[in-house]
């Protein structure tokens, strides 16, 4: 039973890239486009210089010949994997007991695609280490920091902000707005005002448990209580901690990076990816990487304005 | 003889007597309600002059920097635009109101915003690295630029902005409790409001805080010099070298801004300059070259200056951000004229960010926009020391920075 399980599995794993060609191909060209732009946020937080564009194109496009190469390799293999399943499925059709025959050559060419599949990822490892020779400390960082994201942060406050890595700025406002509220409406409305607070958090992040819920609402009932209570002067010299302590953590996304961490360390030396190699050695970087060299390569100073002759915005309306 | 009104159907009648004796009082209150706005606008100045925060702390006090005219008008010293104001008018940097013939500052205990920044913020890439500094701001600016990126705040009036009262003895507190090592005038134009950094810069300088003060400054010489007294440095905003720039599109002279600088400099204090690349308008690669050549020629090489990228506000909402090229190519003008330390400002990571070895070119301090990532100055008691280095020396050959260190 435990083999056949193990089978089930198999079969699952390995027929995910053909019932991915099932999928919508308008589907798949959104979410290629979006994986450009959310690359292309990146690059535009890095001020890569021509020389750091110029070698890491040189790296890339090494590692696009030899995807090419395993694409190929992976390509024959399929063909005899699907024979393979095509017989296995029709086996299992009859019943869960299989030939021995049957069950051999599934688990063989199962072990052969993780073979090739970790082969590749091997020979990727080097090229990662060249991607990260190439870029700076302060570069690094900003991508550890980064998250992937369609739309870059408006808010020009912090200069290093690219993707949605997190600011502050809101949480400020929100805890304002909680001070400026009169004491009898807090009383009234307490819970109200933080449950719609939690219910914005989970409409993005997605449902709390009920222990989850209880301990943050715990805790920002306290914060709200202490906010309130505080002297103007207080509130404005510790309001970017307050703000820190305002901003409800996402467990499960807290968990997700802990969980990566840990997979990243363990899988080291099996030739798994960091950040940098993940974001950097995808197929689509190399494109992203070429038009932003011809960018910069291109680039005209602007025309001089005519300062007898500007054009400005009206006042804007003060918030 | 009566006069018949028809109103609604209803009819009204009232005698020509009454008929003039109303018409006549309803002339003499409209004659009479600009006095009455008047009257009551300068009860309303006065209750503010007079007026205490929550904590009960005097926000406003008589003005420095003016001189008594006849009919109790009075003319602003502080700035060269010598304003002249009538009883009641508010200054065109919006702290200040001739109240009855005395000038009245209401930049006083009343900040906008209190924060704690890193020092490099200001930005002070040369003074007292990767330590915290206690930013002050209060409503007001005594320029109109056209970019401005605190419109908000400087553009109004200080009573309308304040969030909160904060005396010397608060911003020493504050100093204390965030573990700053400085307090930094920022955000909004502080020569708008001298009397409040004299006041808390003599209180806290005297007990080892460092006071410096971010500026346009479009100030008088006498009252820049006794700012001086107890401020440890200036970050200056040198808009563009050209004063067409700065009458368009800040609305006042670049020749008191180089005064300003040169004062600074004579008074020496510590110093950094930041100029705002702004597309189309100050960008020119030849004036940044001669901006450069003046910096060198007058404030001297060691001098370090800031390109920072314009990010569109206020009312050029129109233009695009500077292109990274054009802040890089104005870096690299001003090393190629003989600046030792220049740098990108809003431009991040970059080269720019980090403060190099004039001498062995190595990077000496190293940095993502604000936040310092490695040190390799020599530090106090430390390695400098035992190796018989200088404070504040690069920790590769032994160059000693222009700087303040320590």
């Amino acid at each position: 039973m435990k083999k056949l399980l193990a089978l089930v599995a198999l079969i699952t794993v390995i027929s995910a890239p053909a019932w991915a060609e099932d999928q919508d191909p308008l589907e798949q060209k959104i979410a290629k486009v979006r994986e450009e732009i959310s690359l292309t946020n990146l690059i535009n937080g890095l001020n890569l210089t021509e020389q750091q564009l110029t070698d890491l194109i040189s790296t890339l496009s090494e590692v696009q010949e030899m995807r090419k190469s395993y694409r190929e390799k992976h390509r024959a293999l399929g063909e005899e994997i699907l024979r393979s399943f095509e017989d296995l499925k029709k086996n299992l059709e009859n019943g869960p007991k299989l030939p021995q025959e049957v069950e051999k050559q599934a688990g063989g060419y199962n072990e052969r695609a993780k073979e090739l599949g970790e082969e590749f990822k091997k020979k990727l490892a080097p090229y990662q280490e060249k991607v990260e020779s190439v870029l700076t400390e302060a570069q690094k960082l900003v991508i550890d920091d980064f998250k992937p994201c369609l739309l870059p942060p408006k808010s020009q406050k912090n200069p290093v902000r690219v993707g949605q890595a997190k600011s502050n700025e809101q949480a400020i406002e929100h805890l304002r707005k909680l001070r400026e509220v009169p004491q009898d409406v807090y009383e009234q409305k307490r819970e109200n005002i933080l449950n719609r607070y939690f219910s914005k958090f989970e409409d993005k992040k997605g449902k709390m448990n009920e222990d989850e819920k209880a301990r943050e609402k715990k805790r920002l009932f306290d914060l709200a209580d202490r906010v309130r209570s505080m002297s103007a002067e207080d509130f404005e010299l510790n309001k970017d901690d307050l703000a820190e302590e305002f901003i409800i953590k996402d467990r499960a996304e807290e968990l997700e990076t802990q969980l990566k961490d840990i997979l990243e360390y363990r899988h080291k030396d099996k030739g798994g990816l960091n950040k940098i190699g993940r974001f950097f050695l995808k197929p689509e970087m190399l494109g992203i990487l070429e038009t932003r060299l011809n960018t910069l390569k291109n680039f005209k100073p602007s025309e001089p304005a005519n300062l007898d002759n500007i054009k400005t915005a009206p006042e804007p309306k003060k918030k | 003889m009566q006069h018949k009104c028809t109103d609604s159907g209803s009819n009204i009648s009232i005698s020509r007597r009454e008929f003039f004796r109303q018409v006549s009082n309803m002339g003499l209150t409209m004659a009479s309600l600009p006095l009455a706005l008047k009257v009551f606008m300068e009860f309303n100045q006065q209750v503010w002059a007079e007026g205490k925060g929550a904590k009960n702390v005097a926000r406003s006090i008589e003005a420095q920097y003016y001189e008594k005219l006849d009919n109790n008008k009075i003319k602003c010293t502080l700035c060269p635009n010598f304003h002249i104001y009538a009883p009641g008018e508010r200054s065109f940097c919006f702290t200040r109101v001739n109240q009855k013939g005395t000038l009245m500052s209401h930049a006083y205990n009343n900040p906008c915003t209190i924060s704690v920044d890193p020092i490099e913020k200001g930005p002070f890439n040369h003074f007292l690295p990767d330590t915290s500094s206690l930013s002050i701001a209060i409503g007001g600016c005594n320029l109109r630029c056209l970019y401005c990126q605190n419109w908000q705040v400087s553009m109004d009036k200080p009573e309308k902005t304040a969030r909160c009262d904060w005396t010397k003895d608060d911003a020493l507190n504050g100093v204390k409790e965030k573990e700053c090592k400085t307090i930094c005038y920022t955000y909004t134009e502080p020569m708008v409001y001298p009397e409040y950094i004299k006041e808390v810069s003599a209180y806290t300088a005297v007990k080892g805080i460092h006071n410096l003060v971010c500026t346009a400054a479009f100030v008088n010489p006498q009252p820049l010099k006794d700012i001086c007294r107890n401020v440890s440095g200036f970050a200056v905003t040198l808009k563009a070298f050209n004063d067409k720039f700065y009458q368009k599109i800040c609305g006042q002279s670049l020749q008191t801004i180089l005064q300003s600088l040169e004062i600074i400099k004579a008074e020496k204090k510590h110093l950094e300059i930041i100029n705002l690349i702004v597309p189309s308008y100050n960008d020119d690669m030849d004036v940044i070259r001669k901006m450069c050549q003046w910096i060198k020629k007058n404030l001297g090489g060691d001098t370090p200056l800031h390109f920072g990228r314009f990010h569109a506000e206020y009312k050029l909402k129109d233009l695009p951000d500077t292109p990274v090229k054009t802040v890089e190519q104005a870096r690299q003008i001003g090393m190629d004229e003989g600046l030792k330390y220049v740098y990108t400002f809003n431009v991040a990571p970059h080269e720019g960010n980090n403060t190099f070895c004039p001498a062995c070119k190595q990077p000496i301090i190293k940095r993502l926009a604000f936040k310092v990532l490695e040190n390799n100055l020599t530090a106090p008691n430390a390695f400098g020391a035992q190796a018989g280095l200088p404070k504040g020396a690069c920790r590769f050959c032994g160059h000693k920075l222009a700087g303040v260190w320590q």
